[in-house]
């Protein structure tokens, strides 16, 4: 048994892995990047009042900026892409039609090369507008082609950003290269553009929540520049003060919580920027325990919202330009391990890197992320959640089922062509016939909108205001709003089963042992329930596996009629919001569900029959 | 008792014969290919013959050329051939008659005839410049200055299109007909006799394309997973081995995903059309009848007559689709009809979800749509629901039927 077992069980990884590659295709299918439909169509971000970096971050939280297959980023040479994409971003936004048209009338090595790379973008139908509007025959005085050319150079920089953006953490070394070698400050204010749209966020300014210890250096690294570059500016601070100062960040310390803490912090203690020296130098200090370092990088976040500048622009100084680049060296030199892995780990991210290894390792933790609906809520709560209403709704049925349909099949066996048999034969068959959503809709319409028979509640489980009746009156009201649901999920499902276990007696009832029961004198109750029926179960038995499997999907058509949020309604809504995790997490979860009951109904046939062994089932196999 | 020089196809038919549900409703499946195909005879909006100022318009036939929806272009190809057919069908019926052809075999040609003939319509008159030009395409007949003596036109039984938005009629129960003093168009005299819709469109003649729409995607998903199933599943019997491993691999992997919410995920992802859903049925239906085509094939492939056929020098391909398929065939054959219902009860779903064919495409599952939140619209619920319901038992007595009638144990 225990071999057969095994087999079984390894058996499964190969199909386990079909599934994933199953449901990572079917995700492929979806049209579009997810997140852009999910949150209205294909359109610039600004109209979805969502900033950039919060589209980012959820992309790369989701992975989608990967490779599918395989990762061969990390062996690609950037440095020309790099420095063409550093270029046009260093060109001047008005300028770049301009720059464009040069180039299209130039014919050196270099220009040639930035059309290359410009072609390789994917923009749009770029050949024909290129020849059109910037190409030796355009016409510059049409306004028509005026117009196609900045379009054209909206376009050039829209698609250079997400170039940088999509290159990501590949680019920085590159960058930062180059940077140390920039000459002039067009091309240093191209590369720090591009710096910016490549690393979404570069520092880390406070402690995540409960903190932990690997993350204060990169956060005291951070503020103790910040405190460098403003010293001066801030001057020292009285003794006097800063006991006050200990004092207070003693008491905040020792607030019994956060909202305590949080009104301290907003109300009573007013701290001014010229004292946040007091909170870098406690940061820094090596003897300050976590909790105390997290509370001034909270503080310090406070009163410096943006203490390290990133950005820059045509009109910014060189010494400001120079105390940015030093701010990226520092970002450089904190994440260095991030971006120059070793070898090893470099032939590790090319099958490990990628969209489906990540999606693959999601699934196997049961770590399915957050839904890309605006709530983001944990994936697998929602799934719990709808889990908990449909399950109970889809077990009840599933056990009346068996309840009704295994008699049924017998009574019509015993009684094998007579009224009785014909009668409940054509009762099943019309309701094999019956999809079970559309005796929903005519149920509802008789005893819920009718105007007669006003019998039952219209959908949902709970009627308004049920937390407030009592438990057995609470129960009742919903015993009251399931009975139709249940109905249509039981009686237009059984007939299968019926029909099913009606053949499957009928077999038996004919067998040679049936009648030495019947010879032996047995009364006919003790040959139909001892000897015929125990071994009529046997083959339903296998028709077990598909309950698991209903209780757990819900069904989405009868949920959606009756307006119930069960796992077939989440199935629906995700379905129709694009949420992918959620379908993700969906298909996996029904598709190992079906596997293990699959597994499951053939042991317990093995089980109740003792004729079939596990070797001779792992023959037939 | 069966005579030993029986076909295997007679010994079914008889015992098919014997079955008298399964009998009646394979003769009463006939009434629906027939309101399919003549749809348009029986309901359109457009004027046969249109007599306006002295000139006579046929804009009703035009219009055959000219649909929206793919599935009726097909039909309506399949009428406009069916006349020419029916005469061709008769003279070469007597003919082949006389040259003493027997009856099963008259009647499969006759009908690959019509196939053919449809076909070659639909290829003719879809892709080259025969097509009859779209003339009347502006043009509203029903609603042009009825009351003009100089224009009138010769209607359909049902004066009301599939598609046409009455802005006057919104949800108007059985029978409703309008008062003469709202009286715009040429049709208006004639009651809703199943009601209207939310766009004020009849609901019989709603009822009567959706015929169409359940037919076309019944018959074509079923049609496309059982091709794929039966070779899938017959190459994975017969060459055994790694083939059959790999491909007994991929069965169980989409035997894993729960049909309808695969197909309602892809169908979601993929969008609404017809053809998607078609498509979609098709791929996720083959693997249970690839794994009752393995089985089968597994079973022939040992017997004597593939040997013998081997040793006389047949090729593994004449092998396997001449001599092991057809004698394998049976299971995928019973549960056609099981597919063709349960692909329509899936397309009214999904239509009812909201994924189905795009609106105003008239199927059933839309009606049933419409009526979900406004269930005083009783009509919108009841009729649709009866049509998909006998539709559903009729091709379920007949998969019935075909399947006792194939299994050998029942016979007598």
């Amino acid at each position: 048994m225990w071999s057969y077992l095994l087999r079984r069980l390894l058996l499964m990884v190969p199909t386990l892995f079909g599934v994933t590659l199953v449901s990572f295709a079917v995700m492929q299918m979806a049209p579009g990047d997810p997140l852009l439909l999910q949150s209205g169509g294909e359109g610039s971000l600004a109209q979805q009042g969502e900033t950039r970096e919060a589209y980012l971050v959820r992309r790369r939280d989701l992975k989608l900026d990967k490779p599918l297959f395989l990762n061969l980023r990390y062996f690609q040479d950037w440095t020309d892409q790099v420095a063409q994409a550093a270029w046009f971003l260093g060109v001047p936004r008005e300028q770049l039609p301009e720059e464009l048209v040069r180039l299209a009338r130039a014919s050196d090595a270099e220009s040639r090369a930035r059309l290359r790379f410009l072609r390789k973008l994917d923009i749009p139908q770029f050949d024909t507008r290129w020849q059109k509007f910037a190409g030796p025959e355009a016409d510059r005085s049409d306004p028509q082609v005026r117009a196609g050319l900045a379009a054209l150079a909206r376009a050039v920089s829209n698609h250079v950003q997400v170039f940088c953006e999509n290159l990501g953490d590949h680019g920085v070394p590159v960058a930062m290269q180059l940077l140390e070698q920039a000459k002039d400050s067009r091309q240093r204010l191209g590369l720090l553009r591009a710096l910016r749209y490549m690393v979404v966020e570069p520092f880390q300014f406070t402690f995540s929540r409960p903190p932990r210890p690997e993350e204060a250096p990169r956060v005291e690294a951070v503020w103790r520049r910040w405190w460098e570059l403003n010293r001066k500016r801030l001057g020292p601070l009285d003794p006097e003060r800063k006991a006050v100062l200990q004092r207070q960040l003693q008491q905040l310390l020792q607030a019994p919580d956060d909202n305590t803490r949080f009104n301290l912090l907003e109300q009573e203690f007013l701290f001014d920027v010229s004292e946040m020296g007091f909170f870098v130098q406690r940061l820094v200090s090596e003897e300050t325990s976590l909790e105390e370092k997290a509370l001034c990088a909270l503080i310090l976040k406070l009163y410096v919202p943006r203490p390290l500048k990133l950005e820059v622009n045509e009109k910014s100084t060189p010494e400001e330009i120079q105390q940015v680049i030093e701010n990226w060296r520092l970002h450089y030199q904190l994440y260095r391990q991030r971006y120059e892995p070793s070898l090893g780990r470099r032939l590790l991210y090319l099958f490990t890197d990628t969209q489906y290894a990540h999606m693959v390792y999601r699934l196997f933790t049961f770590d399915f992320g957050r839904s890309t609906l605006r709530t983001r809520e944990p994936v697998s709560e929602r799934i719990w959640n709808a889990f908990v209403v449909s399950a109970p709704l889809m077990a009840l049925s599933q056990v009346l089922i068996y309840l009704i349909s295994v008699p049924v099949g017998v009574i019509c066996a015993v009684k094998h062509n007579t009224w009785v048999d014909r009668t409940l034969s054509l009762v099943l068959f019309v309701l094999y016939s019956i999809p079970a959503y559309v005796a929903g809709m005519l149920l509802l319409l008789f005893f819920c909108y009718g105007d007669y028979f006003k019998w039952f509640p219209t959908g949902g489980l709970h009627s308004d205001g049920a937390e407030q009746l009592g438990t057995l009156a609470y129960w009742a009201d919903y015993a009251w709003h399931i009975v139709l649901p249940t109905l249509c999920l039981t009686l237009f499902s059984l007939a299968a089963l019926a029909m099913y276990s009606r053949t499957s007696m009928l077999e038996v009832l004919g067998q040679d042992y049936i009648r030495t029961a019947r010879a032996k004198g047995l009364s006919q109750r003790k040959v139909i329930l001892k000897h015929a029926l125990r071994n009529a179960l046997i083959p339903i038995i296998t028709l077990f596996s598909n309950t698991i499997p209903a209780v757990l999907g819900g069904s989405v058509l009868i949920e959606y009629l009756f307006n119930i949020p069960g796992m077939g309604r989440l199935t629906f809504e995700s379905i129709e919001n694009k949420d992918y995790p959620t379908l993700m997490a969906l298909v996996y979860i029904n598709a190992i569900v079906v596997m293990v009951s699959i597994l499951l109904s053939d042991i317990l046939y093995v089980l109740v029959d003792p004729r079939i062994s596990f070797q001779s089932r792992s023959q037939a196999a | 008792m069966s005579n030993p020089r029986d076909t295997y196809w007679s010994i079914v038919w008889r015992q098919f014969r014997k079955n008298r549900a399964a009998y009646w409703a394979m003769w009463a499946l006939w009434p629906l290919f027939l309101v399919s195909i003549f749809a348009p005879v029986l309901a359109s909006d457009r004027p046969f013959v249109y007599y306006d100022h002295g000139q006579w318009l046929f804009p009703w036939f035009r219009d055959l050329f000219h649909t929206e929806e793919p599935s009726d272009f097909f039909y309506n190809m399949a009428l406009v051939v069916f006349l020419p057919w029916a005469g061709a069908a008769w003279w070469l019926n007597r003919r082949w008659r006389r040259q003493g052809m027997n009856r099963p075999r008259r009647l499969l040609r006759i009908l690959g005839l019509y196939a053919a003939l449809t076909f070659a319509a639909v290829v003719l008159f879809a892709w080259t410049p025969l097509r009859p030009a779209n003339l009347y395409f502006e043009r509203q007949f029903v609603s042009e200055e009825f009351r003009d003596p100089q224009r009138w036109g010769v209607y359909a039984p049902i004066p009301f299109g599939p598609i046409t938005i009455d802005d006057k009629s919104f949800y108007r129960p059985p029978m409703y007909k309008k008062p003469p003093t709202e009286w715009t168009r040429a049709n208006d005299y004639f009651p809703h006799l199943l009601g209207t819709d939310g766009g004020g469109r009849d609901v019989l003649v709603r009822l009567i394309y959706g015929t169409r729409l359940a037919t076309t995607v019944g018959f074509v998903a079923v049609g496309l997973y059982l091709t794929i199933g039966v070779v899938v599943g017959a190459l994975a019997g017969y060459f055994g081995g790694k083939v059959d491993m790999l491909i007994s691999r991929l069965i169980e992997v989409m035997l894993v995903f729960p049909a309808f919410f695969l197909i309602l995920t892809l169908v979601g992802f993929l969008g609404q059309s017809i053809y998607i859903i078609m498509v979609v049925i098709g791929i996720t239906g083959w693997p249970t009848i690839a794994r009752l085509i393995r089985g089968e094939v597994l079973k022939q492939r040992n017997m004597e007559y593939v040997l013998a056929a081997l040793s006389q020098g047949a090729g593994h391909t004449r092998v396997l689709f001449r001599h092991v398929l057809p004698n394998a065939l049976s299971p995928a054959l019973v549960a056609a009809p099981f597919g063709i219902a349960s692909a329509i009860i899936v397309e009214a779903g999904l239509s009812l979800l909201g994924f189905g064919v795009r609106p105003p495409a008239p199927s059933w599952g839309a009606l049933l749509r419409e009526a979900h939140g406004n269930y005083e619209y009783w009509w919108l619920i009841v009729f649709p629901s009866l049509a998909v319901f006998f539709t559903v038992t009729l091709f379920n007595l007949v998969g019935n039927g075909l399947r006792d009638a194939m299994d050998p144990r029942l016979r007598r």
